[in-house]
């Protein structure tokens, strides 16, 4: 394997209770592309996503993250090495209007403290202009910049989800987790989400994406790892994957 | 853009406020003066508390408690040195009580909800319990008498007018900082994770330094309170500190409005004044406060003014839905995966 990935994940395993959710799992994302994480309901996607992001602790193997040990650093430290995720179900904040869940991402690059920010020293201000008006840079990098000043419970589910990206994008990751971001899209919102992710990826965000949706995986991504009953049963591109036996297999049954 | 026009109309109403504030000891009574001092003395107290309560998301019954500690800490330094400059002895307090509200901030972060209440509670019902047993450093029962007023650089504050410009400086003060906060990325993060912890965990955000770090700052403003509130009365007694105090906290607070700060002013001003209109006897004011707090967390989850501000908008144009009208939210129980 190529030992250069962005995220390299050796041996992870992780049991609940007697639920061998995922077993020596292994895999790398290198640096700008587009990885899919897909598998039959309960392969172990989203737990795999969680030992990531720090949801839960793994209960062997490692996570390497640039240089790091991701493991061993607290979940909200995460962000600053450069690790966003989107949750599966939605974890936007309904009472701040859409600009303010972005600058909410920007948390860990703002460097303001308690006393610049009760006294507003001129360091604050500045910080704050710039923060505002990189937000609205990055809704307008997903088309919703006209929304800036509503709030999110008020949009459309397709809108709220975008407000989610451009929250994940606001701290400037390195690689950013989307767990089934396509969910409960339509047609042409999966397309434009298509768009916007090549975008992404086009300017240097590389990203995991757990997906059911096989036509947004099989578009997008790079690379594809599948995942079934906690193993790992095939790698490599969509073609390699769409062809291997046991992939058709775990996805349709024994009679093909 | 829309963001400085918000900040500017906000400048305006409290430059507005400001005035007419300014205004009242000219034209009103000794009794009413009186009556503002207390206003303002509890209004720095709910400007913490929403704080924590409204923008935090978190439930404190101890307001209290961190508002007694206040009050004898600046007593006590105040009654043992002698000529004790009294603002060493507001700023000691503060800090005391917020140091106090820190460390307690930290056994808080294992609970939510229900059970938060109740564990500050229990710390609020510990402290009246020490006030009265710790003879030595709180006087007992009897408390201290004979406390100085306020007074800055040789200049006392002893009428109830010259308080209230004291303590109307010092309430701008409090709420112009817990503005400033609010506004900030402390802010923002504070906001965020009363929703939603997972995903502002995700954020970068450190949920329990900025839940310990609004603890602190509801006590201190408490503490504050109760520092200028001894040298108001001149005197202190544990029963000042009891349960109904937090609950008038919480009233007030609702009643104004839980995220707002102006609300602060407005909630306190309606439970001190309405009860001195002499309409119903006073213990019957605690049945109305019970009302209220089940009508709000029930239907207002923002608070009795800005819902019923909510709701008489919606009635004038029934198809602009308000943007945050929604039933019930604060308790409910935020359910997020566990690893076992």
């Amino acid at each position: 394997m190529d030992n250069m990935g962005l995220l390299r994940i050796y041996e992870v395993s992780k049991n609940f209770g007697g639920l061998k959710a995922l077993s020596h799992i292994s895999f790398d994302v290198e640096e700008g592309i587009i990885k899919g994480l897909i598998g039959p309901n309960g392969a172990g996607k989203s737990t795999m996503l969680n030992i990531i992001s720090g949801v839960y602790p793994a209960d062997s193997g490692a996570v390497e993250f640039g240089e790091k040990n991701l493991l061993r650093s607290p979940a909200h430290e995460r962000a600053k090495q450069g690790l966003a995720r989107i949750f599966q179900l939605g974890q936007i904040f309904p009472e701040m209007t859409v600009l303010e869940n972005v600058m909410v991402g920007q948390h860990s690059l703002t460097k303001a403290n308690l006393i610049s920010a009760v006294l507003k020293l001129p360091s604050e201000r500045r910080e704050e202009r710039h923060n505002i008006k990189d937000a609205r840079k990055i809704l307008q990098f997903v088309n919703i910049e006209h929304l800036a000043d509503k709030y999110p419970e008020t949009l459309p589910f397709g809108e709220q989800r975008r407000v989610e990206l451009a929250k994940a994008l606001a701290c400037r990751p390195k690689l950013l987790l989307l767990d089934e971001p396509a969910a409960g899209l339509n047609t042409f919102e999966c397309e434009e989400l298509a768009a916007i992710l090549h975008q992404i990826k086009i300017k240097g965000t590389a990203i995991l994406l757990v997906e059911h949706s096989m036509e947004l995986v099989m578009t997008i991504c790079d690379e594809v790892v599948v995942l079934n009953y906690g193993r790992k049963i095939a790698e490599g591109t969509p073609e390699e994957v769409q062809s291997n036996p046991e992939v058709i297999n775990a996805y349709l049954g024994e009679e093909l | 853009m829309s963001i400085k026009e918000i900040l500017k109309g906000k400048a305006l109403t409290w430059v507005f406020v400001l005035i007419v504030l300014s205004f009242v000891p000219i034209f009103a009574g000794r009794y009413i003066v009186v009556l503002g001092n207390n206003i303002l003395i509890y209004a720095i107290i709910i400007v913490g508390f929403n704080l924590i309560f409204g923008y935090v998301g978190q439930c404190s019954f101890a307001a209290n408690a961190f508002f007694g500690i206040g009050a004898y800490v600046a007593a006590g330094l105040t009654t043992r040195f002698y000529d004790f400059p009294f603002i060493v002895g507001m700023i000691s307090a503060t800090v005391a009580t917020g140091l106090v509200g820190y460390l307690i901030g930290f056994p808080c972060l294992k609970v939510k909800g229900f059970y938060l209440a109740m564990v500050t509670l229990a710390f609020a019902e510990i402290c009246s319990i020490l006030f009265v047993q710790l003879r030595g450093l709180t006087g007992g029962a009897d408390g201290y008498s004979g406390l100085p007023s306020a007074s800055i650089a040789g200049y006392s504050f002893d009428t109830p007018v010259s308080f209230y410009y004291f303590i109307l400086v010092l309430f701008i003060i409090c709420a112009v900082a817990a503005q400033n906060l609010i506004d900030s990325k402390i802010g923002r993060a504070m906001r965020s994770m009363q929703v939603s912890e997972l995903g502002a965990i995700a954020a970068g955000v450190k949920i329990a330094k900025y839940k310990t770090m609004a603890f602190a700052i509801h006590a201190a403003y408490a503490g504050l309170a109760g520092a200028c509130f001894v040298h108001y009365s001149h005197f202190v007694s544990p029963e000042l500190f009891n349960l109904m105090m937090a609950i008038e906290v919480l009233v007030m607070s609702m009643v104004g409005g839980v995220t707002s700060i102006g609300g602060a002013l407005i909630g306190a001003a309606v439970l001190r004044i309405v009860p001195e209109l002499g309409i119903l006897p006073y213990q019957w004011y605690f049945v109305i406060y019970g009302l209220i707090i089940m009508l709000v967390m029930i239907f207002l989850p923002k608070g009795l003014l800005p819902g019923i501000l909510e709701v008489i908008r919606y009635r004038r144009n029934p198809l602009r839905l308000p943007e945050q009208f929604r039933l019930v939210r604060r308790f409910s129980p935020i359910t997020e995966p566990k690893g076992r």
